[in-house]
C-alpha cells in the first residue's frame, strides 16, 4: 500500500508539469523597464519629428528634400534599435537576477524554446516592417509592428504564464485599431510597448513575483 | 503492476512521479534537464530512469551532439496510460477522504 499522502502526490505532479514546461523566471520588472524605455525613445521619436517638421521647408527650399526625409528615417532607426537594446538588456538582466533568486538557471532548453518560438514570428515582422519602409508605407510600420508583436507574445505564452496572452490580444488589437487612425502611429506605438508592458509588468509583479 | 485501490506501485517513489510528470508535459527531454529540475544525483536518476524503461512507460534517445553524447527521453503511450490511471487513482482516493 501506499502510505504517501495523495494530495502531495499530486501537488507535486502539478508542481513538476508547470516548472517543468513554462519558464517562470520571467520578471515582471522587466516588462515594466521595457515599458518605460519605450516611451522615454517615442518621446525621442517625436521630438525628432517635431524638429524636422520644423526644418523640411528649408530642405525642400533647397531641392534636398528626399534627403531631409532620408536623415529623419535614419534617426528615428537608430533610436529604434537603441531602444530595442535597452529594454532586451533591461529584461534579461531582471529575468536573470529572479532566476537566481530562485535558484534556477536562465539558459535551460525551455527558455531556448521560448526564445525561438518568439524570434520567428517576430524576425519575420521584423522584415515586413523593412518591406513596408523600403516600399513607401512607413505609416504602417506602427500598426505592423504591434500585430506581429502580439503574434509573437502569443506564440511564445504556451512557455510562460498564461496571463501573457492578455497582453498579446491587446498589442493585437490595438494594432488593429491604429490602423483607422494612421497619423497618430507614434501614440499607438506609445501606448502599446509602452503602457501596456508596464501595466502587464506591474501587474505580474504584484502576481508572482512579490512573494 | 497495479494494488486494490489502483495505484501503480511504479510511481511509488516521488522522483518518477517527478520525471513522469515532466515527461507529460514536455516532448522530448534530455538527461540533464531531468537531473537539474529534480534536484538529483546520477546514481539516483539514472536507477530510476532504468525502472521507468524497462516497464517500458519512457523510451530513450542516444545520440551525438557536437562531440558529447545526448540522452533523451520521451513517455510512451502506455507510460502515458498508465500515469493518467495513477492520477485518477489517487484523485480517487482524496475524494473518498
Amino acid at each position: 500500500m501506499n502510505d504517501k499522502n495523495p494530495i502531495e502526490d499530486l501537488k507535486a505532479i502539478r508542481k513538476m508539469m508547470e516548472s517543468s514546461s513554462k519558464f517562470l523566471s520571467l520578471s515582471g520588472l522587466s516588462g515594466i523597464f521595457a515599458g518605460l524605455t519605450a516611451i522615454v525613445g517615442a518621446y525621442f521619436a517625436h521630438l525628432e519629428i517635431k524638429h524636422w517638421n520644423l526644418l523640411m521647408p528649408h530642405y525642400y527650399l533647397q531641392g534636398r528634400g528626399q534627403e531631409g526625409y532620408e536623415t529623419l528615417s535614419l534617426r528615428l532607426l537608430l533610436i529604434a534599435l537603441i531602444i530595442l537594446v535597452i529594454a532586451l538588456s533591461f529584461g534579461v538582466f531582471f529575468t536573470w537576477l529572479k532566476a537566481r533568486k530562485l535558484d534556477k538557471s536562465i539558459w535551460t532548453p525551455l527558455s531556448m524554446r521560448l526564445v525561438i518560438s518568439i524570434m520567428i514570428p517576430l524576425g519575420f515582422g521584423g522584415m515586413f516592417c523593412i518591406g513596408l519602409y523600403v516600399q513607401g508605407y512607413p505609416e504602417l510600420i506602427a500598426p505592423a509592428m504591434l500585430i506581429f508583436y502580439g503574434f509573437s507574445l502569443l506564440n511564445g505564452s504556451k512557455y510562460v504564464h498564461n496571463d501573457i496572452k492578455f497582453l498579446a490580444l491587446c498589442e493585437m488589437a490595438l494594432g488593429v485599431i491604429s490602423l483607422l487612425d494612421l497619423n497618430k502611429g507614434i501614440m499607438y506605438w506609445t501606448i502599446g510597448f509602452g503602457i501596456l508592458h508596464i501595466f502587464y509588468g506591474a501587474i505580474m509583479y504584484f502576481k508572482y513575483d512579490r512573494k | 503492476m497495479s494494488s486494490i485501490d489502483g495505484l501503480n506501485k511504479a510511481f511509488d517513489s516521488r522522483v518518477r512521479l517527478g520525471i513522469m510528470s515532466m515527461l507529460m508535459v514536455n516532448d522530448w527531454l534530455d538527461y540533464k534537464t531531468i537531473k537539474a529540475e529534480l534536484n538529483l544525483t546520477d546514481g539516483n536518476l539514472a536507477s530510476h530512469i532504468a525502472g521507468l524503461e524497462k516497464l517500458e512507460y519512457i523510451m530513450v534517445r542516444k545520440r551525438f551532439v557536437g562531440k558529447k553524447t545526448n540522452t533523451s527521453y520521451r513517455i510512451t503511450k502506455p507510460g502515458k496510460q498508465a500515469f493518467k490511471s495513477h492520477i485518477n487513482a489517487l484523485e480517487n482516493l482524496i475524494n473518498k477522504i
